[in-house]
Order: C-alpha cells, then structure tokens, then sequence
C-alpha cells in the first residue's frame, strides 16, 4: 500500500508522489486516502484485502477457507468496482446515487498504480478461493489464468464496447435518451438511397455496404483464380505468386491508395498520359467508390487467395477422378463436383473480403472523396469539426452490427458441415487438370492483376525517389532524407529527420505489446484448449467476438470508455499499447489453438501423471512444443501493430504519434513523397522481420520432422 | 479361352525420384484379361499394382506401351471415354449428393431421361441391398453401405470393364470377407470384366479368376490361385502366397533329393550332387512321435482348427501345421519326432 491510490498526471517515475503518500490528497496510497482523507468509499477494497489476509491464518478446513476467500475478496471487487464507476470527476456520476448518499464533495480521478495493485490482490484471492473450493480443477493457476483473462477481455473490450452503446443513447450532457438512438440511426445522410435514381447520394451505411459486396465478391473471383493457378495447373511462376499472399500482411492499408494516386491521380501517370496524347483533362475519377474498390481490391485479393489456397486443396482428387470415370469431362466435373465442393469455402472467402472491406480506414480515407463510408465518417465526427461523439457512436454501433452480422454468417458457413475431404489416409489421386475454358480465364485474370499489384508495389516505391510525382521526375533522396536525417554534432547523433519521432515510438510500443500478446493469446488459447471450466465457451465466444469487431470501432470505444475515471488513460502510450495488444491478441489465440491442437493432449496427461501440476505442465511440456507458434505470434503482433491504422488514429496524440497515422497525416496535406518514402521504408522493414523469422521458424519445423521420422522408425 | 476384353501391351511408368533419380514404378508390364475374367493385381505397397491399374483406368499416362479395351486402343484416351467403371479405396462419393444422385451423376451426365434414370439407380440400389437409402446422405452410411453404393454407382451404366483399387481396406475383418463374396457374386452375375487390386493374398485368392503378382514394377507371376501356391515360379512369389517352407535338397539321384536327411522321391532334373531349392508348404509335412527321430519340436502354436509347430531338423527350422488331431496325439515342445514330406505336391523352384 506505499503506492499512489490514483493515477498522476506526470507519470510514476517522477519521484514526486513519494513524499505525499500519506498527506497528499492526489499523491497518498489507499489507506491514506481513507484515513487521512476521509474517502470510506475506498475502505471496502482495503478491508476485504485485510479479511483475507486473516482468513488465511485463520485454521479453518481447505473448502470452508476457500469459500470465504472467495467471497470476502468477491465482494471487494465488486465494491470496488461500485464505488470506481459510481464516483467521478465530479462527483456521484448519477442523479439517484447523489440522493442516496447526499452531495460529494470530493472528486475522483483515474485510478493508478496503487488502486490498480490491490485490484489485482483482489481478484488473484478471488481465483485462490475459487480453486480451494475446487473449481478449475482445484489449480490455483489456472483459475488465476482464467481470471485474468476474462477480467481483461472484460475491461478492455467488452466494456468499452458497451460504451458505445450507452453514448449513442446519450446527449451531448451525458444525460439518457432512448430516442436519440432512434434518431441519430434512422438518418438520411446515412440511409438515403438518393444514388440509385441519381439524385444525389447515398447514405453511408448503402455506401459501406454496396462497396463491402462489390469488394468481397472481387477478391473471391480474383481469389479463386489465383488459387486455381496455383494449385491445379502447371504454371512455372507458382511459388512467386504465392509471395503475394505476404504483402497484405505487411503493407500498412493506405499504401495501396497512394500508389492508386500515383498512377491515376489528377497528376498521375493515365491522367498526364492523357493530357499529353489526347488533350483530355485530368480527372477525379479515381475518387471515390471505384477508386477505394480497386484500392480494396488490391489489398484483399492476397487474403482471399490465402483462404481460397487452403479451400481448393481441399477438394479431393479422388472425388473429381471418380467423376471421370462416370463419364464426366474435365468442365462437367468442374462444375458439378469441384465448385459445389468449394462453396462453402467461397462463401468464406466472400464474408472475409466484406468483413475486410467494412473495417477498412486506410484506402477509403484516402480515395474516398466525397464516398464516405462507415469508418470515415465515424472519424470525422470524432476528429473533425462536427465533435459529435452521439453521432460517431450511433455510426460504430451500425459497423459493429454489419460487422459481426458479417461474422456470424461467416462462423455459420465454416462450422456447418464442410466437403473438405482431407484426412488423415493418403489421397493417391493426381488432381485432375482444369478445364482449358477454366484455365484460360484464371490465367487471364490472375496474370494481369499480378503484374498490377507488382506494378503498384514498384510505383509506390518510386514515387518515394522523385522530386514531386507528376511535375519533376528527378531522381532524389530527398524525402528519404527529410525523413530519416541523421545528423552528427558535438553532443553525438541527432536524429533529424522529421519521421525519427512517430517512428520509433512505433517500434517502441509495438515491442512492448508484442511479447504481452503473444503471451496473453497464447495463454487463453491454453485455457480454450487444454482447461475445462464453467465459462469457457464464453471466453471463446469473446476472444473470437473481439476478432471481428472493427478497428474504428474499437478505437472510438477507447476514446470513449478510457477518457474518464475510473481508467483514465486516453492520450497516454498506455492506451495505445492496450490498444496493440487487444487487437491482436486474437491472432494469438488462434495460432495458439491451432498450434496446440497439434499437440497431442496425452503429453500434457503424461506431465500430469508425472506430478507435474498446470504451470509446470505449461512452461515444461507445451511451451517449448509451441515455440513455432510463440516466434509466430510475437512477429504477427508486432508487425500487425506496426501497421495498423484504424484504432489507433483515434489514439494518438502529439506525443506519441504513430508511424501510420503520421503518414496518413502527410497524404491528406498531399505531401505524397515524404508518405511514400516513409511508407517504403516501413513495409522494407516488416518484410525483413518476417522473412527472418520465417527463415528461423521454418526451419525449426523440419528439424522436427526429421526427429519424428527416425523416431517412427526406432 | 474366351475373347480378351483389356490388353497391357510391355506398359512402364516412370517417376522421378529425389534421391535415386528415375526409377520405374511398372516396367514392361504385359497382362491381358478375358471377358467376364476378374484378375487380380497382387503385391506389396510399392510394387506398381495401383499405378498399373491406373493406367488402366487412365489417370495416369504411361511413359511406354500401349493399353486396349475391347479392341479399342486407349493408351492416350481420357478417362471419361474409355467406358470404365471405377471403385476406390476410400470410396469417394460425393458428399454434396444424396445416394440416389451419387449413383445417377454417371447417368445425368450422359443426358440419358429422367424416368430411365430412376429406373436404372432403383435396380442397381436394390441389387446392392441399399433400395432404402436413396435419399440419404453418403456420412450418414457406414464403411460398408458406401461400399456398395460406390460399386452401384460404377456399374449402372453397364461400363465394359470395372476396376476396383485395394475396394477392402478401410472396413474391418469380418465386413471384409462379406465384401468380398458379395463383389464376386455380382461380378459373376453381370459378368463383367474385372481388375481388382489388393496387397491381401487371402482376398486374392479367395475373389480371383487369375492372380498376377508383382513385385519392384514387374509381373512376376500369373495364374490361378493353385498355381501360385502349388507352382510358384520365383522366391518372392513362393514367399508372399502363403507360408511356405524353402528348403535346400541335394540331388541324389535322377528320381531322388535329399533334405536335411530326409530322402524324397523327386525328379530334380539336374546331375546328382546339384543342389535345389524346394518349396515345402507347412501341410506337406508330417510328424510321427518317434524318440530316435531326427525332428525336434520347438514351439507349438494350437489355434483349435489346426495346430503350426516349428519344428528343428538339422540345420533348418520347419513350419508345420497339422489338422484336426485328437488332443492326445498333441506333440509337446522338446520331444522328438520323424519327419515325413509328402513329395507329390512338393514344388523345386527352377
């Protein structure tokens, strides 16, 4: 209890708060602040604190002190939460708490380091006396695991969601009013369907959607070509278009846009072409819905060739060769055998570039124009001069509902009965050669569209080596240079250049919350996989829900839910860091499950028979089996952390700026070639940092084999 | 013999290998089947019997040779016109078709009218024993049941040959050997030519009109299931059709060999003095309770119908198995006996 009970303004490492533990009202610890300071509020969480601390001394059976336990520290959470939420800035933060308990006089900040130890105390009896009484187990290690995961889920995805929900009911005061919601959702600006007989524009929720069809349906089709190509033809260049499927993963998602502008931008390439051969002003037609849908296009086709990848495989050749022998040719049998197979998997892959499409900030930001989108306009009535937080959180909502609509038909077309016939018997059959007609159009579409992207890929690195694109084609480093300066001087090197800042407070934070992800992924996936306990296929649930919600969202609900006590952190690297890793924490999970359902459950009984109890088992058995998965989820982490930009833009501020939000900063002052070098340099970064790992993972894994092989053969 | 229906004419198949290069997986295959015959590929994994028959069905291309059908050259002809019908080992019915539309897709792809469809699926089913499944889905059935609907669907439109890889071994034992009459007994009803391939001597033996055993890519053998057994023409083939005693016999006369002391009446054709290798079978040999005998018992196995003993004579261990004896003629292990080998059916390998 020697720590400060509420959060400072300038920061733990200042030193200040040591001498006002005891007397000052924003420095002093718990017991301070209740005793010196009269605050009672704060005693039930010290007290049930101190009653467990007695329980423990006390010599009572096992199941009787777990029981109290349990309950005594329940009850101080649940106190603690109370009094937390139910007092503010200023004061009571409702009207009936202040005719309850009268007016307060005193206020309440954000909770800090103190408040935020005795919490955890807290809920670490809790799962102790939860585990005496013999739930999970009996394993105190796992009921803590499971507390701390679902606690954190609990505060730091499911609640600020909620907040969403309750600021779209609220008025600009904070004051509730059901029919706002009404209002504020039945909008023309974002229901009007004035486009289709050309009288104006739609509304953004149309606009979202029709391009969030028009998106999943491409990638799919460019997808299934790829995919087709890559799998069932004897195509030489197999393996240099399966490189494309890593792009998306390390390009932050504005790169695209840029390149877009580059080539068919007012002073691009086809408009200066144009000009030049055929007098034809340049337009603006790269602007808007068809500018972000190729943008879209191009960013997602790489996800869905992935999904499609796995989706084409799967379709046994035997399947299509029995069709030949019942006397089908290769199109009969691509039509009634290998399509129907696939479908369920297209479907997938259709539900993934529409999910994609609708969470999509980057390109619509920068080629949208006057076609706004859910994302956009959500940040506009946030950052821009509307300020209007009811409106933003009404908009979020709707994502939110289109994005886990999306989501839930999604888990219903992979969980339902899936033709994909792989097992664990050898397939001997060869798969069958596509029909020409089939073969033709894959090539003709997948061939084309590669040497566009690599077109893009190159264009947008260029641009970063000109002097202004579309005016002055000499070479030059300059924006490199304004970038990443580094000068030397009498104190030693000073980092000059204009991008030093955001950049390493990216690499930064992204480092610290990429090991807190991997473990905190890894972790729940060990509980998902391995623990049976009241409430798992809850926790799933959450994991998977916080999977699809969409980074605008998550980000306004940040601002919303963490810029008010009792957790305080808005404009902090905190939150920004919070941020990373619950985005991501998702991706952590999953390559977590996957990893460890490779395992065989034996090994972790064999540990058990063995005396090892859950920790043990933990860090000795699947730990070093899930290693792969471990490099895995800290490099995903970290590079998806580098390269995001949807929540966080609604996160950052002068001090820590982000990598990609100052970019997008930059392309919206249409400094194009600082963007594009800086840009450039990013994703040459995340490309080293994968291919390392992938060098180093992968090889790892064959040495795994080969051991298993000659073990099998012992 | 009756007219030949599928003819291999010297086919191979090669594969490049990672580590040893080109290898053949079939080399200078030559086999000829008769219609209404059902022969049998037999051999280890790896020794080409699926490939073979896969060139057959015309999922693989052989590198040389030719292959006909009725006559017809085929070799290069895709599978789809080659008028085959086709039976695989995991049976693979599509599972986004109900049974009915599993057994008719050979039919709705030729265009042939829905009321002859539906009459055609209806017979096949019923001659199968699935008449009731028709609206089930394949999952819903066991290994067995799809079996049969996988070998309805590859004869309902009356294909000239049938082709059935390893069709067995995913089911258990006792289903196996139901299978495997009732594949026979409707073969023998349409009287349709047949190749059939398994690893399973037993399943060989028991199904087959003729056996070709292969071994390393080659035909090394074929014939009826007697004259695997009782003839067989090389080591490998005398080792994998049965158990089998290879016993080396000095030749003692023109009419005379001798083994390990025991003297039978064989002509070897070969000068006295040569040596010979004979193929013995366990049921050839017999033992008589003698306390001055050469043989001794080693281990005795009693498995109710009969009983196998190992038996040391000399510098050989015999494996011999004895019928339906009385439990007190039962030999115990260590006593000694003499060793009788009934050289009619006694086989030398050449």
């Amino acid at each position: 209890m020697l720590l400060p009970w509420y959060a400072l303004q300038e920061g733990l490492d200042s030193g200040a708060w040591l001498g006002g533990l005891w007397s000052s009202e924003d420095y002093g610890s718990g017991f301070a602040e209740v005793l010196a300071q009269g605050k009672w509020w704060l005693s039930p969480a010290l007290l049930a604190l101190m009653g467990c601390f007695g329980l423990s001394l006390l010599p009572i059976p096992r199941e009787r002190r777990g029981t109290c336990l349990a309950f005594v520290a329940g009850a101080g959470v649940v106190l603690f939460a109370a009094q937390a939420w139910g007092i503010g800035l200023r004061g009571w933060t409702a009207g009936w708490l202040t005719a309850l308990f009268g007016e307060m006089e005193s206020r309440q900040v954000g909770i800090g380091a103190g408040a935020a130890v005795a919490l955890i105390a807290l809920l670490s009896l809790l799962s102790i006396g939860l585990a005496l009484r013999g739930a999970f187990g009996g394993d105190a290690f796992v009921a803590g695991a499971v507390t701390a995961v679902a606690t954190s889920i609990l505060l730091f995805t499911a609640w600020p969601i909620l907040r969403i929900l309750l600021q779209a009911f609220q008025n600009g005061d904070g004051a509730f009013e059901p029919a706002l919601v009404i209002e504020r959702l039945s909008a023309a600006k974002i229901w009007s369907l004035r486009c289709l007989s050309g009288s104006g524009r739609c509304g953004v929720a149309w606009n979202t959607l029709f391009l969030a069809v028009a998106c999943g349906a491409g990638t799919t089709a460019l997808g299934l070509a790829f995919a087709l190509i890559v799998t069932r033809t004897s195509f030489r260049f197999k393996k240099t278009l399966r490189v494309l499927t890593v792009l998306p993963i390390v390009t932050p998602p504005f790169v695209i846009g840029l390149a877009l502008i580059l080539i068919f931008g007012r002073s691009g390439l086809v408009n200066q072409l144009l000009e030049w051969s055929l007098g034809v002003p340049p337009t603006r037609w790269i602007y808007g819905f068809q500018g972000v849908l190729l943008a879209q296009l191009f960013a997602f086709t790489p996800v869905a060739f992935l999904v499609l990848i796995g989706v084409v495989e799967g379709v046994s050749p035997t399947l299509e060769e029995a069709s030949q022998t019942l006397r089908a040719d290769a199109w009969t049998t691509f039509a009634t055998v290998s399509l129907p197979l696939m479908r369920p998997g297209l479907a997938n892959a259709f539900l993934v570039g529409f999910i994609e499409s609708i969470a999509d900030f980057g390109n619509p930001i920068v080629l949208g124009g006057d076609y706004g989108v859910l994302s956009t306009e959500i940040y506009f009535a946030v950052v821009g001069a509307q300020l209007d937080y009811g409106h933003a959180a009404a908009l979020a909502l709707l994502l939110l509902v289109l994005a886990l609509g999306a989501f839930f038909l999604q888990r219903r077309v992979v969980g339902g009965r899936s033709y994909a016939t792989i097992s664990g018997k050898g397939d001997a059959g060869l798969p069958v050669p596509l029909p020409k007609g089939a073969r033709r159009w894959a090539l003709s579409v997948a061939l084309p569209w590669a040497t566009f992207t690599v077109l893009l890929y190159g264009f947008a690195f260029m641009g970063g080596l000109v002097k202004v694109w579309g005016r002055d084609y000499t070479p030059t480093l300059d924006h490199y240079i304004k970038a990443f300066a580094i000068e030397r001087s009498a104190s030693g090197l000073i980092w000059s250049g204009a991008a030093w800042n955001s950049f390493w407070t990216t690499v930064t934070l992204a480092a610290i919350a990429a090991p807190l992800t991997a473990l905190l992924g890894l972790l729940a996936a060990w509980l998902l996989v391995r623990q049976r306990f009241v409430g798992r296929a809850a926790l799933e649930f959450a994991t998977m829900l916080s999977f699809a919600v969409p980074g605008t969202v998550i980000g306004v609900a940040y601002v919303f839910a963490f810029n008010i006590p009792p957790i305080e952190i808005t404009g902090t690297a905190l939150i920004i860091v919070i941020c990373f890793v619950f985005r991501n924490m998702p991706v952590g999970v999953r390559a977590g499950i996957a990893a460890m359902s490779q395992i065989d459950r034996s090994l972790d009984e064999a540990s058990a028979t063995l005396r090892g109890r859950a920790p043990q088992t933990l860090i000795h058995v699947v730990l070093p089996l899930l290693r792969p998965a471990m490099v895995g989820a800290l490099v995903y982490g970290f590079v998806r952390a580098v390269t995001t930009v949807s929540a966080v833009v609604f996160l950052v501020t002068a001090e820590y700026e982000l990598a990609t939000t100052y970019i997008i900063l930059r392309v919206i002052n249409g400094d194009y070639g600082l963007a594009i070098a800086y840009s450039s340099a990013l994703i040459a970064l995340m490309l080293a940092a994968i291919l390392l790992i992938q060098l180093a993972v992968g090889d790892r894994r064959l040495g795994r084999r080969a051991a298993q092989l000659q073990g099998s053969r012992a | 013999m009756a007219s030949v229906s599928i003819r291999l004419d010297g086919v191979s198949k090669r594969f490049d290998h990672t580590v040893k290069g080109e290898v053949y997986a079939v080399r200078q295959v030559s086999l000829s089947v008769a219609t209404g015959e059902l022969l049998t590929l037999l051999g280890p994994s790896g020794c080409g019997k699926s490939t073979t028959l896969r060139m057959i069905a015309g999922f693989e291309e052989p590198d040389e040779g030719a292959i006909s059908i009725d006559g017809r050259d085929v070799t290069h002809m895709l599978p789809n016109q080659r008028g085959i019908g086709f039976v695989f080992q995991n049976y693979a019915l599509f599972p986004h078709l109900s049974i009915f539309e599993n057994v008719a897709y050979g039919l709705r792809v030729q265009g042939k009218p829905a009321a002859e469809i539906v009459r055609a699926v209806g017979e096949v089913l019923e001659l199968v024993g699935l008449a009731k499944y028709e609206r089930q889905q394949p999952h819903q059935l066991s290994g067995g049941e799809q079996q049969r609907v996988a070998l309805a669907r590859a004869v309902v439109f009356h294909p000239k040959v049938l082709l059935f890889d390893e069709p067995l071994s995913n089911l258990d034992a006792k289903l196996r050997v139901e299978m495997r009459e009732q594949i026979r007994a409707l073969q023998k009803r349409i009287g349709i030519t047949t190749v059939y391939v398994t690893h399973d001597q037993e399943e060989a033996m028991a199904i087959s009109d003729r056996i070709a055993v292969m071994e390393r890519g080659e035909v090394v053998q074929d014939g009826t299931a007697e004259d695997l057994y009782y003839r067989p023409r090389t080591e490998f083939v005398a080792r994998f059709i049965g158990r089998t005693n290879l016993l080396t016999a000095r030749v003692v006369s023109a009419g005379e060999v001798e083994v390990e002391g025991v003297r039978l009446a064989l002509a070897a054709r070969k000068p006295a003095g040569e040596r010979v290798t004979l193929v013995v079978r366990p049921e050839m040999i017999a033992l008589l309770p003698d306390a001055q005998g050469a043989g001794r018992i080693v281990q005795r196995t009693f498995l109710g119908e009969k009983t196998d003993y190992q038996v040391a004579l000399g510098g050989a261990v015999l494996q011999v198995t004895a019928g339906g004896e009385p439990i007190a003629r039962l030999l115990a292990p260590g006593s000694r006996v003499a060793v009788r080998i009934a050289s009619e059916n006694v086989h030398i390998l050449s």
